[in-house]
């Protein structure tokens, strides 16, 4: 269950887990462009799946905004599948190329890398403006023991 | 987009410290794995550049300046906050001097500004505009071919025949559709007891594109 928007139009600090269609029902629409990125997200998220320990969902999208400009996913990596593999970079860099056509922004980083991740949770957890101003983030149920 | 100076050494203190995150991860990966984590961070260290020259930009130059340039970029209705944000630093004010003006609280006139924030009324949006001494307007939005008639316009006499084309054939042409656009205009020069639009006055077409 999402809490309703602060002021401020951002979801209430802290962290939210639910799963895609909570997400689409909150989030995808009335406007064009939500309904859009919504479907552009549903059609990634096989692709992250297999990939992904951990996926999350912040920026303009979990805001009032009636017309995000985008949609922002950060992606824990398992290490399991990325194993430092040069090849899976590059593969990386060209999903993240392809989906920045459809205005998703790929964001990765290796599970076992606790200095990136805080950097990049607290970029989920605070205004990129405003560093004093928190606001929630959604992390995605995305596999069957988390739903 | 960066609204005052706390804004901008935030924004400073963000750059210093991506860069230095930057820098770690080719340090510690190599780098085409380095590439993958940092693209995310460049990008986000660009963007706060581009804030900071924007930012500069409208501080070192007047009102008219600022309306002039804007004079043929469409602007989003929801960017009105931004869109009044930068009015206000063009003209060389601080969010407590505007606050101060209006005798607004700094932390309503801060909101008001947001962009995100969805109680501005119409009659505070004037209240606003007024006391920089610019008038604001709402007209429907143009279609492409009357907008292309305004960006090819580089004279203000043109501009003021743009105007007047679309005030006169405007409707018959169908060159209205769904939206409305934002008229800047300067405050006009009233020179007796009687007001008479000064042929001095500057008239500024913007269109704004609902989404």
């Amino acid at each position: 269950m999402l809490p309703e928007f602060c002021n401020d139009g951002n979801l209430p600090s802290g962290e939210y887990s639910v799963s895609f269609n909570t997400l689409a029902e909150r989030f995808g629409g009335p406007s064009p462009i939500r309904r859009r990125l919504t479907r552009a997200l549903e059609n990634l998220l096989p692709v992250l799946k297999g990939m992904a320990l951990e996926i999350y969902i912040f920026g303009s999208y979990i805001t009032r905004k009636p017309a995000p400009s985008d949609l922002d996913i950060f992606v824990i990596l398992h290490e399991d599948w990325y194993h430092r593999d040069p090849t899976k970079a590059s593969l990386l860099l060209d999903i993240r190329g392809n989906v920045s056509q459809h205005k998703l922004e790929l964001w990765f980083a290796p599970e076992d890398d606790d200095r990136l991740l805080e950097h990049r949770f607290r970029t989920c957890a605070f205004n990129p403006d405003d560093p004093s101003k928190p606001k929630g983030y959604i992390r995605l149920e995305v596999y069957d023991d988390q739903e | 987009m960066i609204k005052n100076d706390n804004q901008l050494a935030q924004a400073h203190n963000r750059i210093e410290e991506l860069e230095r995150t930057i820098q770690d991860l080719y340090s510690r990966y190599a780098p085409a794995e380095a590439r993958v984590y940092a693209s995310g961070l460049e990008q986000e260290v660009n963007k706060k550049r581009r804030q900071i020259r924007e930012y500069n930009e409208l501080r070192d130059s007047s009102p008219e300046e600022f309306v002039s340039r804007i004079s043929s970029e469409p602007i989003r209705i929801e960017r009105l906050g931004k869109l009044l944000a930068k009015l206000r630093i063009a003209s060389g004010l601080t969010q407590a001097q505007l606050a101060e003006r209006l005798g607004w609280h700094q932390a309503n006139l801060s909101r008001f500004e947001s962009e995100s924030y969805t109680s501005q009324t119409l009659y505070k949006i004037v209240e606003y505009v007024s006391s920089l001494d610019i008038s604001l307007y709402v007209l429907p939005a143009l279609t492409e071919e009357i907008r292309e008639l305004y960006r090819d316009a580089e004279t203000e006499h043109e501009r003021l025949e743009a105007t007047y084309e679309v005030n006169t054939h405007g409707i018959e042409r169908n060159w209205y559709e769904a939206g409305i656009d934002i008229n800047l205009e300067e405050p006009q020069t009233v020179t007796s007891g009687r007001e008479e639009p000064s042929t001095a006055s500057k008239s500024y077409e913007s269109a704004v594109a609902l989404a």
